[in-house]
């Protein structure tokens, strides 16, 4: 293998194993004590899905909306 | 073309047919011919759990063959475009391959729970795969055919035209149309002249793509407002990129300072739902402070989502009758005829709007809000989005290289921009959701 070609290969495995190593830190190591865990373990302990980006791929928020809807017309 | 022969460009521009293969689907799912598109499940140790049935799976069955199946379909839609188009189906066939299965892969790594719960979308994976191979051993030519971002995006898009759905959002009314729609725009038009005058960005597109992922939704804003001002890949990437960092830092601060500062519930979560970029970690966010507070922040996102068609169409139309004549003297003169603007826009918004249109005034009145809400879109038509973005992401990385990235950081101009706006953005919806959910303009909610 030329030294250019194996370089860039070398740069490839060495990029997949920090991609891994992220991956692993973040989904198997300790959450964030203090303030930063918080939010995150609150996540994980009410099963809560913080990565939706569009409001129906998310749970549960359609369903606000009709509680929401039938509140306005209580106060009304 | 030779011998006369005019191609038609319904037939022959991607636009198009991102518009036929959005509609195709949507049709197919209209008439009960598609009922479901896999749909990844949690996991926790094992990845193999994700391919567990989905909720209206048979319970037995593994996702897997129906994960392969969408790929096949997919890959099968896109090379008869690929085809029409004039490239060659078979060596898209094979780059598809790849990109389909690193959109797997990113999706997977998305769906573990603590990942999950850290609000790290599929995005964030799909770009760092992509961006991995191609700043590394770079991209063979024969997997560049398979990553047709744009072709994913905007039929991605068109699919999303049919879940903005305006009555259903109008009928919520009052409070939380107030947060949304009042402040979105402003900050919108206060990011463009900040971009433009006093940061002196040279990309409009950059800007435009940045003020919206920051005012409406995040990545799904940015991915229309970009695909509307034909932005760069890597403009793309640099705006999703900031929304995804502040997306999760806001998640987890938000909420915190919410109850530092001994703030209203409802206002702090009509605040976040204005606020936060993205749906799932305003949920998140709201949820900390309690289910009133998730409620009315998923409410006024929901409601904030809406304006992703409006801006896009907008943004689109501004683009064709302005910022794309600039470079003309002669053409930035005279006022665009119709016509001109016709040619110049982008058709697949064309879709988004009718999508969104049909799905809204037509369909929800026809097959009523659950054959609609559930059957078409929540089985059929988001998950497959899901699917087409998450490609696009790949291709995305792809396509892009960190020296442009670099470049288009422009001495951290575009960072600034989005700290200023996202800045902007919070004090002025700190006050719109004081004077609507504070008892001010409207009586308090009782929830």
């Amino acid at each position: 293998m030329r030294p250019r070609k194996l370089l860039r290969v070398l740069r490839l495995t060495a990029g997949s194993l920090l991609l891994a190593l992220f991956f692993i830190v973040l989904s198997f190591g300790p959450l964030p004590s203090g303030t930063a865990g918080k939010v995150v373990r609150n996540n994980l302990d009410e099963g809560i899905d913080a990565t939706p980006f569009f409001y129906t791929e998310a749970d549960g928020v359609a369903s606000a909306g009709d509680e929401l809807k039938e509140a306005l017309q209580r106060n009304r | 073309m030779n011998r006369g022969v005019v191609r038609s460009p319904l037939l022959h521009s991607e636009d198009w047919w991102a518009v036929w293969i959005g509609f195709a689907v949507l049709i197919a799912a209209a008439f009960g011919l598609v009922r479901q598109v896999p749909k990844l499940q949690k996991w926790t140790t094992s990845p193999l759990d994700a391919f567990q049935h989905g909720a209206s799976f048979s319970p037995d069955q593994s996702m897997i063959v129906p994960v392969v199946l969408t790929g096949v379909v997919l890959v099968l839609l896109f090379a008869l475009a690929i085809r029409f188009l004039g490239d060659r189906p078979l060596r898209f066939m094979a780059g598809f391959g790849i990109v389909f299965v690193l959109a797997v892969v990113s999706y997977l790594l998305s769906r573990q729970v603590q990942v999950r719960a850290y609000g790290l979308e599929y995005a964030v994976w799909a770009l760092a795969f992509g961006l991995l191979i191609s700043n590394t051993v770079g991209v063979p030519e024969w997997l560049k055919a398979g990553a047709r971002s744009e072709l994913y995006i905007k039929t991605g898009l068109v699919l999303l035209g049919a879940e903005i759905l305006f009555t259903h959002i109008l009928d919520i009314g009052g409070p939380g149309l107030f947060v949304a729609w009042f402040v979105t725009p402003i900050v919108i038009l206060v990011m463009f002249n900040v971009g433009t005058r006093l940061l002196k960005i040279p990309s409009k597109a950059l800007i435009i793509t940045i003020a919206a992922a920051t005012s409406v939704c995040g990545v799904s804003a940015a991915i229309a407002t970009a695909a509307a001002a034909k932005a760069k890949k890597e403009e793309l990437t640099l705006a999703v990129g900031l929304s995804l960092i502040f997306t999760v830092l806001m998640m987890i601060f938000m909420p915190w300072g919410i109850r530092a500062m001994g703030m209203d519930v409802h206002v702090g979560a009509a605040w976040i739902g204005g606020t936060i970029d993205s749906t799932g970690a305003v949920v998140a966010s709201g949820a900390f402070l309690g289910p009133e507070a998730e409620k009315i922040a998923a409410v006024v996102k929901m409601i904030q989502n809406v304006l992703i068609g409006v801006v896009a169409f907008l943004v689109a139309v501004y683009w064709c009758a302005k910022v794309e004549r600039e470079g003309d003297d002669k053409e930035c003169k005279t006022r665009p005829s119709l016509k001109e603007i016709w040619i110049r826009f982008p058709k697949f918004i064309v879709g988004f709007v009718v999508a969104s249109v049909v799905f809204s005034f037509v369909l929800m009145p026809l097959m009523g809000s659950e054959a609609v809400e559930i059957g078409i879109l929540k089985h059929v038509s988001v998950p497959l989005r899901g699917w087409l973005f998450c490609m696009a992401f790949v291709s995305i990385g792809l396509e892009s290289n960190f020296r442009e990235m670099a470049a288009q950081m422009s001495g951290g101009k575009p960072f600034i921009l989005y700290v200023v706006g996202q800045s902007f953005n919070v004090l002025l919806t700190l006050l719109a959701a004081w004077l609507a959910f504070g008892g001010i303009l409207f009586d308090r909610l009782v929830l």
